[in-house]
């Protein structure tokens, strides 16, 4: 039902200066306000038990835009002008009440949004007590001037007169203005037919009641007050179930059926006091009380009301929120009851939320988690001690069908009135678990491939260095068959000949075993090693046919290294591209010296291969580690990108440096898999090879 | 005639020269173009069998010098990498021939031969 809404001020500031339609409206009401009033006022004088057109004015000067003032305080007093007409009452006073009205609306009107920052006094319970104070002042303010023009009327005291003022005015503002402003607010929200004819029933027997109880017709005269309260059930009825408009619409209703019996010499106020005075204070009273709680409980209602709908609003959006999240959301009370299952989650898990909802989160997990999982919030609630909340980590997760899973779990914690929930957030992985097994499949494949290309690089070095012991095998053949046809002393050297070509033989299949070992696909397997031994190896295949190059090769190793914690094929194939590399580089150097070092720094091995090469160009500097650079003629720039992934992969680092002297220095840097001695971090000795 | 072999191979080296000096009374060898320069003097009936793929001074490099001192001596190349630039450069040096690697010994005697024919 359409209740009314901040959000919805009456003025808009940008609706037309004079709406006519709403002017009229008002000053419709205005007159009608004048004539009740005038209709059912009492004597002696005319003084009216209340006044609402103070009412009409204050809503229609809140309702209307400042710029449209001035034609509502015209249309207001011309209307004025013609309703004083007919009544019988001195001018003065007529004008008097007018010139209150607009003083008194357009004052309130001003006031009222700074004070209460809205338009509308039902909102809640603070803007009607700042409305209430409101009219209080403002009904001492109306009733004073109306009792000082007034003077003494029928021989009553200034004060009994200025109550009555005061009370007419202040009953006029709780009754007239917030039912205008209500209806102001009304937007056309659709009435359901049921909820109308609820209404309806509820008008019809409150009127009922309230003409029964205030015309006495059914003779209660020994019970004078029950007309006074028998409405009042309807009326919260009707603000419970249906508007705050309807409400006051029916609250209106009653008021003037009081007054008009009261006017008729019928009902409670009669009954109480027969004196005239007095007679119109009471009814003030019943009126103003009845008035003043159905007003509050029309607040508390809208109040209410719209605590429910943000609150709704918000249900709304977290519900859309957990529906939508990719991630299974649930949650649990402080026993591990499950209290909440989001779709993601039926979709990870395959329980439906109603089946899972009610029954220990543990159903969750594989079993040599589930006994230990009570005594995880158990301890937390005693101790404080987090485990998983607020960080988060992966665990093993069961579906309905038994199977099981990796997913990553978050949760965090809400505390509500001493009470813990707990929110866990869990995101399948075992996708993502695939994508990485896959991914350090093809980095296995990409190794291979790389290992192949630096072999393409490698291989007719190596052709050439199969041939030297071949021809020597040959040699040595050639000579042992021409010795054993010799004399017997020549044929002892047989022995040795044959000696020296099995020694030959053997290393050619040396050289045939290490290019095996260094084609083979394998799988990545990380132990302990120490480092020279595997720069060594990694050297004799990288300098083969180094010699004729005419490249001085010298080697630095620190003799007290620590074992380092590698996949030793890799990181040959690493020592094996940079070496490789750096004999290229100084392919066209007049000065070609290459320098492998080893040496302990800060809890790494560093390897060092400095060459005598031009350098490396600023121009492909940045990006020397990024797959496809390359300076090489026909290199595929894969070396050294590769070169970097397999160090990182061991946590490691690589990267070069320009030499001083010219050339360039590649660093790879391991960690060391035990500290090292003090004595070995100190400037260790080194032993020198040159080959 | 003294045959001289130069190759930084040790064992095919020694297993030449242990080959030829069953043919042949006098082989020498050496392990580097400088320590041949240093260490012998050789004549027109003398033959250099030379490997051209050497450290620090090539076979081509020692013939140039040799020229250069006005030394003459007929020259076997051997080479475990032949190509069109190699056999071009053998020839244009004056090589008597060039040979791959290994060794065809029966080829390796012929050449051996023409050295001794044309001193």
């Amino acid at each position: 039902m359409a209740r009314p809404s901040p959000a919805h001020p009456v003025a808009a500031p940008d609706s037309p200066p004079f709406a006519s339609g709403r002017l009229l409206a008002i000053a419709a009401a205005y007159l009608v306000a004048h004539g009740l009033a005038e209709a059912w006022s009492i004597e002696p004088g005319g003084i009216p038990a209340v006044w609402p057109p103070a009412g009409v004015a204050f809503a229609g000067f809140l309702m209307f835009p400042r710029r449209a003032w001035p034609w509502l305080a015209i249309a207001l007093l011309a209307t004025a002008g013609g309703a004083s007409a007919a009544a019988d009452r001195a001018w003065i006073l007529s004008a008097a009440f007018a010139a209150s009205d607009l003083a008194l609306g357009a004052a309130g009107a001003w006031a009222y949004p700074r004070i209460a920052g809205g338009s509308d006094p039902l909102e809640g319970l603070q803007p009607l007590a700042q409305f209430v104070g409101l009219a209080v002042l403002g009904a001492i303010a109306w009733g004073g001037v109306a009792a000082a023009v007034a003077g003494s009327l029928d021989g009553l005291p200034f004060e009994q007169i200025f109550q009555l003022f005061l009370g007419s005015a202040l009953l006029g503002l709780v009754l007239a203005a917030p039912l205008m402003l209500s209806a102001g607010h009304v937007r056309s929200a659709a009435m359901s037919r049921s909820g109308v004819a609820e209404s309806g029933i509820v008008f019809l027997l409150l009127s009922v009641v309230s003409i029964l109880g205030f015309s006495e017709w059914l003779g209660q005269s020994r019970l004078p007050l029950l007309a006074v309260f028998t409405p009042v059930p309807f009326l919260i009825w009707l603000s419970v179930r249906r508007t705050a408009l309807e409400t006051l619409a029916a609250l209106l209703v009653v008021s003037l059926i009081e007054m008009w019996s009261t006017a008729h010499d019928f009902g409670p106020a009669v009954r109480i006091s027969e004196a005239l005075p007095d007679r119109i204070l009471w009814l003030q009273v019943f009126l103003t009380t009845r008035a003043g709680t159905i007003l509050i409980l029309c607040a508390v209602v809208a109040a209410r009301t719209r605590f429910e709908q943000l609150a709704r609003e918000r249900e709304v959006r977290l519900r859309s929120i957990v529906d939508t999240i990719p991630d299974a959301i649930v949650t649990i009370d402080e026993r591990g009851i499950i209290d909440a299952f989001s779709p993601a989650a039926e979709r990870l898990f395959g329980y439906a939320a109603a089946e899972a909802i009610g029954r220990n989160v543990k159903m969750l997990m594989p079993p040599f988690d589930r006994d230990r999982h009570d005594d995880h919030i158990a301890r937390y609630l005693r101790t404080g001690e987090r485990r998983v909340i607020g960080t988060g980590r992966i665990v093993v997760a069961q579906r309905k069908d038994g199977s099981t899973f990796p997913v990553e779990l978050a949760v965090g914690e809400a505390v509500h009135e001493g009470r813990h929930a707990f929110i866990g957030f869990l995101r399948d992985i075992s996708e993502r678990q695939k994508v990485e097994q896959r991914l350090h499949e093809l980095q296995d494949d990409l190794l291979r491939v790389s290992r192949l290309s630096a072999m393409s690089e490698l291989a007719s070095a190596l052709a050439h260095e199969l041939n030297q012991p071949l021809a020597a095998i040959k040699n040595y053949g050639l000579a042992g068959r021409h010795l054993l046809h010799a004399s017997a002393e020549r044929r002892e050297k047989v022995v040795e000949i044959l000696d020296r070509t099995i020694e030959q033989a053997t290393r050619a299949g040396e050289i045939i075993r290490r290019l095996r070992s260094f084609l083979q696909k394998r799988e990545v397997e990380t132990v302990l090693e120490d480092l020279n031994k595997v720069i060594e190896e990694a050297s004799a295949l990288a300098l083969i046919g180094i010699n004729e190059k005419g490249i001085r090769v010298a080697m630095e190793r620190a003799t007290d290294l620590p074992p380092v914690l590698i996949d030793k094929i890799q990181i040959q194939q690493v020592l094996i591209n940079l070496i490789r590399n750096a004999i290229d580089a100084m392919h066209e150097s007049p000065r070609r010296e290459l320098l492998i070092r080893s040496q302990l720094r800060d809890a790494a091995v560093i390897v060092s291969v400095v060459d005598s090469g031009p350098g490396i160009q600023p121009s492909v500097a940045d990006k020397l580690f990024h797959p496809f650079v390359t300076t090489k003629q026909g290199g595929m720039g894969v070396g050294l990108s590769m070169s970097r992934n397999i160090v990182e992969a061991h946590n490691g680092r690589l990267w070069c440096e320009a030499n001083p002297s010219g050339g360039a220095t590649f660093h790879m840097a391991l960690p060391a898999a035990v500290r090292a001695s003090a004595a070995a971090q100190a400037g260790q000795p080194h032993d020198v090879n040159q080959c | 005639m003294a045959i001289i072999i130069i190759d930084d191979d040790d064992a095919v080296r020694d297993s030449l020269k242990t080959l030829l000096s069953l043919d042949y009374d006098d082989v020498k060898d050496f392990a580097s173009c400088r320590k041949f320069l240093a260490g012998c003097r050789p004549g027109k009936n003398d033959a250099l069998i030379l490997d051209i793929h050497l450290p620090e001074m090539s076979g081509f490099e020692l013939m140039e010098q040799l020229t250069a001192r006005g030394i003459h001596v007929p020259v076997i190349l051997i080479t475990g990498r032949p190509d069109q630039r190699i056999r071009a450069r053998a020839a244009e040096l004056g090589a008597i021939a060039l040979l791959d690697k290994p060794v065809d010994y029966e080829a390796l005697r012929f050449a051996l031969e023409q050295a001794g024919s044309e001193a």
